[in-house]
C-alpha cells in the first residue's frame, strides 16, 4: 500500500518495472529450476539403475561361485560414489549375501530382496534390481543413494538471487530515461497545477511534448486552465457586482432607516394632531349634544307654531259650516279672510322648515348668477310697502344703484324680505327702515338694513340665529316662525357670502349681508327686449280657446282645478281619474295641455308622460306635471323628462295660469308648425 | 543319534529349497554332503565364463559336451542340472568317460580325484584340444590342468590357470578369474 499509495508516480512505474522484472525472473528460473532438478533427478535414477546393473554384471560370478570376498570387494568400488550411501548382494533366493555402507552410515539392509523395483524415501532412492545370467536370476542387488536435493536447490536460488539482483539493476538502469519520457511530462503538469494551485495564476499552461495520451491530457489541462481562468474572471465580476448591489442595498437600508425615522416623527406628530381632533371631537360631540337638545326644543317649538294657524283656520272653518250659529255673510266673509290668512302663514311656516331641513341637510339647490340689485331691491320694496304702510313705517331704499350680485335670485330676495320683515314689524310705531347697498373692497357687496326698533342687548345678538327664537316677542302679536333668520343666515353662507347684525338698545338694530360682486353689465339690453315681447305674446294668446285635460285621482284637487279653470271662459276641461284613461282621452280629443298628476294609482305620471311622448298622436301636446313633488330634485328630473313645466301643490294660482298660458302658446306654434311640415315638428320635439 | 537327525535335514533342503543357514556349525556339518553338488553347480556354471574358439560348435544349438572321468555322484548330480538347464539355448550333454574313450567332441573335461594319479596322461591326451580341463587335487594345476577345485576353510573353491586355457585357445573370463582364489601361471 504505501508502495503505491505515498509514493511517487515515478517511484511507482519503477515498481511497476521491477514487480513485472521479479515476477518474470522468478517463474522463469521457477520453470527453469523445476524442469533442471526433474531431468537431472530422473538422469539419477538411471544413474543409480545403471549402476546397480553393472554392480549386479560385475557381483554375478561372486554369487555364481559363492564367494562373499569377491562380492564386498565389489561393494568397496563404491567408495567412489559418495552419493551411493549403501549397497547389497542378495542371492537367488533373496537372502542377504554381501552388504556395504559409506563412511558414517549406519543402517539396516531390507531382509529380503525384492523384484526390480525403485523407492523414494526422504533425499534419495533405494532400488533392487535382479541379477540375471545365462537366463537365470543369480540374485539382486540393492543400492540406497542420497539425492541432495537441498543443496541442488540452494544452488539454483543462489543462482536465482545472482539473476534477479542483475536483472533488477538493468530494469532500473533501462527505466530511468524510459521513465524520463513518461513521467517528466505528467510530473511538469504536476508542477504546474501545484503552482497554478498555490499562485492562483490560471494564466500558466503546461508545455507539450509528445502527441500521445500525455500530450492530450496537457491539452485537455490547458483547456481546463482557460475554462477556470473564465470563469474566474466571471465569478470576480459577479463578486464585484454583488459588492456594488449590497453597497446600493445598505445605501437603500440608510435611506429605509432615514425614512422610518421620518415616518415615526410623523406618526408622533399624527398621534397629537389626532389627540387635538379627539379633544376637538368631544368638544363637536358636546356641541351636537347641545344641537341636538336644540332641535328637540325646536320640534316642540315648531309643532306649537304650526298649531297656532291651524286652530284659527279650523276654528273660523267649523263657524263658516255652522248652521246652527246665526252668521251673517259679513260674518262669514270675515272669517273665510282670517282662514285664508292663517292658512297663508302655515304655508309660509311649512316652507321656512321645509326650507331650514333643506339647508340643514345640504339638500337645497341654489343656482348663482349674476343678479342686478337694483331690481332686486325694487321687486322687494313692492312687496314690502304694504306691510309697512300698514305700520307706518317709512321705507328707504337706495336710488341709482348698477351693482350686481352672484347668488340665487329667489333666495336673495327671501333672505332681504325676511330682513325688512323683522325691521318693519320690530319696529316702533312711525319708526324706518333704511336700506343701503355698498360696495367692499371691490368684492363684495354689502346690503344693510336699519331699523329704528327697541334694539337688542348682546344676550339677545348671541341667540339671533337660533331657530324659533323670538326674543321675548313669544307672547306677542307679531306672527312669525323665528326660524327666518337661522334659514337666511345659512342661505348667505351657501351663497359664499356673511351675514351679521349690530344692535344698540334703544336705538335699533343693523342687518347686513355681504355677498360676491359681479362687473357691471352682464344683461345686455337684447334680452330686456325679448322679456317684453314674450310678456306681450303670452297677453295676446289668452283670448284663444283651448281644451285641457287634466288626469288627477283625488277628488278635492280635481274639483279645485275645475273651479279654477272655469275662471276662464276660452277653456275647457276634459278630466281623468287614473293614468290609461288619460292617454285615452289625449289621443281621442288631441288636447292643446294636458296636466299630468305624478303619484296615480297603477300606471304613474311619469310613465304616462313616456307614452304620450313616444305616441305620434300625442308627441306635441305639452304636459304640465302638478304634483305635491316639490323637491328640487323632482322638479329638476321632471323637466329634463320631458315636462312642459312643472308645478308644485300647493298651487299658487298665478303661476298656473302663467304656465297654462305658456303652455297654450307652445300648442298654437306646435300646431302651426304641424300644418306646414313633419320633420320640423320632430326636430323641436325633445 | 545325532546323526540320523542330520541326514534327514540334509535330504530336505535337497528337495525343499529352504534359506541356507550360513552358521559356522551348521557349515561343517553340510561340508561332505554338499561338495559334489557344489561342483556340478561350479562344473556347469563355468560354461558361461568360457570362450570356445569359433569352430567348436557348428550351429547355436549344437550341444556342449561334458565329458566326465570318474566322479559318478558329481556326474549324476550334474547330469541332472543339465536335464533341466541349457546355456543360451544350447543343450548340454553329460558324458561319463572310460580311460579308453576319446576325447572327441568333448568340450569339458572333468576328472575325478581318483584318477589323480593319471592326471598327467590326460592332460596330455587333451593337449592342443580346445576342452576346458577340471581337476579336484591339489597340484593339478601344476600338470596341466585348466581350472582345479579346492577345498579352503570348508567350503569349495577353484583356482585358475588361464596361460593353460589359452594354449588350447580356450579364453577364460576375467570376470570368472575374479571369483578364483587363486590364478596360476599368469605372472610367468
Amino acid at each position: 500500500m504505501s508502495l503505491f499509495g505515498a509514493h511517487t508516480l515515478q517511484r511507482k512505474l519503477l515498481a511497476v518495472v521491477l514487480l513485472t522484472t521479479f515476477m518474470a525472473v522468478i517463474f522463469a528460473l521457477g520453470a527453469f529450476i523445476f524442469y533442471d532438478l526433474r531431468v537431472d533427478y530422473r538422469n539419477f535414477v538411471t544413474d543409480m539403475s545403471t549402476q546397480s546393473e553393472l554392480l549386479g554384471h560385475m557381483t554375478a560370478p561372486a554369487l555364481n561361485f559363492d564367494d562373499k570376498q569377491l562380492a564386498i570387494q565389489n561393494l568397496n568400488l563404491l567408495k567412489i560414489r559418495p552419493t551411493v550411501k549403501a549397497a547389497a548382494i542378495y542371492d537367488a533366493k533373496g537372502n542377504l549375501f554381501a552388504s556395504y555402507q559409506s563412511a558414517g552410515e549406519n543402517s539396516d539392509f531390507p531382509q529380503q530382496a525384492e523384484t526390480n523395483s525403485t523407492y523414494t524415501n526422504g533425499n534419495g532412492i533405494s532400488l533392487f534390481r535382479s541379477i540375471v545370467e545365462n537366463n537365470t536370476m543369480v540374485g539382486s542387488v540393492y543400492l540406497r543413494a542420497d539425492y541432495e536435493l537441498l543443496g541442488k536447490i540452494a544452488g539454483y536460488l543462489s543462482i536465482a538471487l545472482i539473476v534477479m539482483l542483475l536483472s533488477t539493476l538493468v530494469a532500473i538502469i533501462f527505466s530511468l530515461p524510459l521513465q524520463k519520457n513518461v513521467t517528466g511530462p505528467i510530473l511538469d503538469i504536476a508542477a504546474i497545477a501545484r503552482e497554478v494551485m498555490q499562485g492562483r495564476d490560471y494564466s500558466r499552461r503546461a508545455k507539450k511534448f509528445s502527441d500521445d495520451e500525455v500530450g492530450t491530457l496537457v491539452e485537455s489541462f490547458n483547456n481546463m486552465l482557460i475554462e477556470i481562468e473564465r470563469r474566474t474572471q466571471e465569478s470576480e465580476k459577479s463578486n464585484r457586482e454583488i459588492a456594488h448591489e449590497v453597497q446600493k442595498r445598505s445605501v437603500a437600508q440608510q435611506e429605509i432607516m432615514r425614512l422610518n425615522q421620518q415616518l415615526e416623527k410623523r406618526v408622533q406628530e399624527r398621534t397629537l394632531q389626532l389627540e387635538t381632533t379627539n379633544r376637538e371631537l368631544i368638544l363637536a360631540k358636546a356641541s351636537a349634544e347641545q344641537a341636538n337638545q336644540a332641535k328637540s326644543s325646536f320640534l316642540s317649538s315648531m309643532s306649537h307654531e304650526l298649531r297656532t294657524p291651524l286652530n284659527a283656520i279650523l276654528g273660523f272653518g267649523q263657524l263658516c259650516a255652522s248652521e246652527t250659529l246665526p252668521v251673517t255673510a259679513e260674518q262669514r266673509k270675515e272669517f273665510i279672510v282670517h282662514i285664508v290668512a292663517a292658512g297663508k302663514h302655515l304655508l309660509l311656516l311649512i316652507n321656512e322648515v321645509l326650507d331650514l331641513a333643506k339647508v340643514e341637510s345640504g339638500t337645497i339647490a341654489l343656482s348663482l348668477e349674476p343678479i342686478s340689485v337694483a331690481e332686486v331691491l325694487k321687486e322687494c320694496e313692492t312687496m314690502i310697502a304694504p306691510l309697512a304702510e300698514a305700520r307706518s313705517v317709512k321705507l328707504t331704499f337706495p336710488e341709482n344703484i348698477s351693482l350686481q350680485v352672484m347668488a340665487d335670485r329667489t333666495r336673495l330676495i327671501q333672505i332681504l324680505l325676511n330682513l325688512l320683515s323683522n325691521a318693519v314689524k320690530y319696529n316702533r310705531e312711525g319708526g324706518a327702515v333704511i336700506v343701503l347697498c355698498v360696495m367692499q373692497d371691490h368684492r363684495k357687496i354689502r346690503l344693510t338694513v336699519r331699523d329704528t326698533g327697541p334694539g337688542l342687548d348682546e344676550r339677545h345678538v348671541a341667540q339671533l340665529f337660533q331657530p324659533f327664537n323670538r326674543l321675548g316677542q313669544e307672547g306677542g302679536t307679531e306672527e312669525g316662525s323665528g326660524i327666518g333668520l337661522v334659514v337666511s343666515k345659512r342661505l348667505v353662507e351657501l351663497m359664499g357670502g356673511e351675514i351679521g347684525v349690530t344692535s344698540t338698545v334703544g336705538l335699533g338694530s343693523m342687518f347686513w349681508i355681504e355677498l360676491p360682486s359681479v362687473a357691471v353689465g352682464l344683461m345686455t339690453a337684447d334680452e330686456m327686449t325679448d322679456t317684453a315681447n314674450l310678456q306681450s305674446e303670452v297677453t295676446a294668446i289668452k283670448r284663444k280657446a283651448a281644451t285641457i285635460l287634466y288626469v288627477e285621482d283625488n277628488p278635492a284637487n280635481l274639483k279645485f282645478i275645475q273651479k279654477l279653470v272655469g275662471f276662464r271662459e276660452d277653456i275647457d276641461l276634459l278630466t281623468a281619474v287614473n293614468a290609461n284613461l288619460g292617454i285615452e282621452l289625449a289621443r281621442v280629443h288631441q288636447p292643446d295641455i294636458i296636466l299630468l298628476d305624478i303619484n296615480l294609482p297603477g300606471l304613474s305620471g311619469n310613465e304616462a308622460l313616456g307614452i304620450l311622448r313616444r305616441d305620434a298622436r300625442t308627441a306635441h301636446i305639452p304636459v304640465i306635471a302638478l304634483t305635491a313633488n316639490a323637491m328640487p330634485k323632482e322638479v329638476k328630473e321632471g323637466m329634463e323628462r320631458g315636462f312642459f313645466n312643472y308645478l308644485t301643490k300647493p298651487i299658487n294660482i298665478d303661476d298656473f295660469f302663467t304656465s297654462l298660458d305658456a303652455a297654450m302658446q307652445f300648442s298654437r306654434e306646435m300646431r302651426l308648425n304641424k300644418e306646414f311640415g313633419r320633420s320640423e315638428v320632430k326636430e323641436k320635439a325633445p | 543319534m545325532v546323526k540320523p537327525c542330520v541326514l534327514i535335514f540334509a535330504w530336505l533342503l535337497l528337495f525343499f529349497p529352504v534359506q541356507p543357514c550360513y552358521s559356522e556349525s551348521s557349515s561343517t556339518d553340510f561340508i561332505g554332503v554338499a561338495d559334489f553338488q557344489v561342483k556340478a553347480a561350479y562344473l556347469y556354471k563355468f560354461i558361461s565364463y568360457i570362450e570356445w574358439p569359433p569352430n567348436t560348435f557348428p550351429n547355436a544349438d549344437s550341444p556342449l559336451t561334458i565329458g566326465i572321468r570318474g566322479a559318478d555322484t558329481m556326474a549324476n548330480e550334474l547330469s541332472k542340472i543339465v536335464a533341466t538347464h541349457s546355456i543360451n539355448g544350447r543343450p548340454v550333454i553329460v558324458r561319463k568317460l572310460a580311460s579308453a574313450d576319446t576325447l572327441a567332441g568333448i568340450n569339458i573335461l572333468f576328472v575325478g580325484i581318483e584318477h589323480r594319479e593319471t592326471y598327467a596322461e590326460i592332460m596330455a591326451s587333451a593337449k592342443g584340444l580346445p576342452i576346458l580341463t577340471v581337476t579336484e587335487s591339489e597340484d593339478a594345476l601344476s600338470r596341466g590342468s585348466m581350472i582345479n577345485f579346492l577345498m579352503i576353510d570348508g567350503r569349495v573353491r577353484f583356482e585358475a590357470a588361464p596361460k593353460a586355457a589359452k594354449q588350447c585357445n580356450l579364453t577364460i573370463s576375467a570376470r570368472l578369474l575374479g571369483a578364483a582364489y587363486r590364478i596360476v601361471g599368469e605372472a610367468s
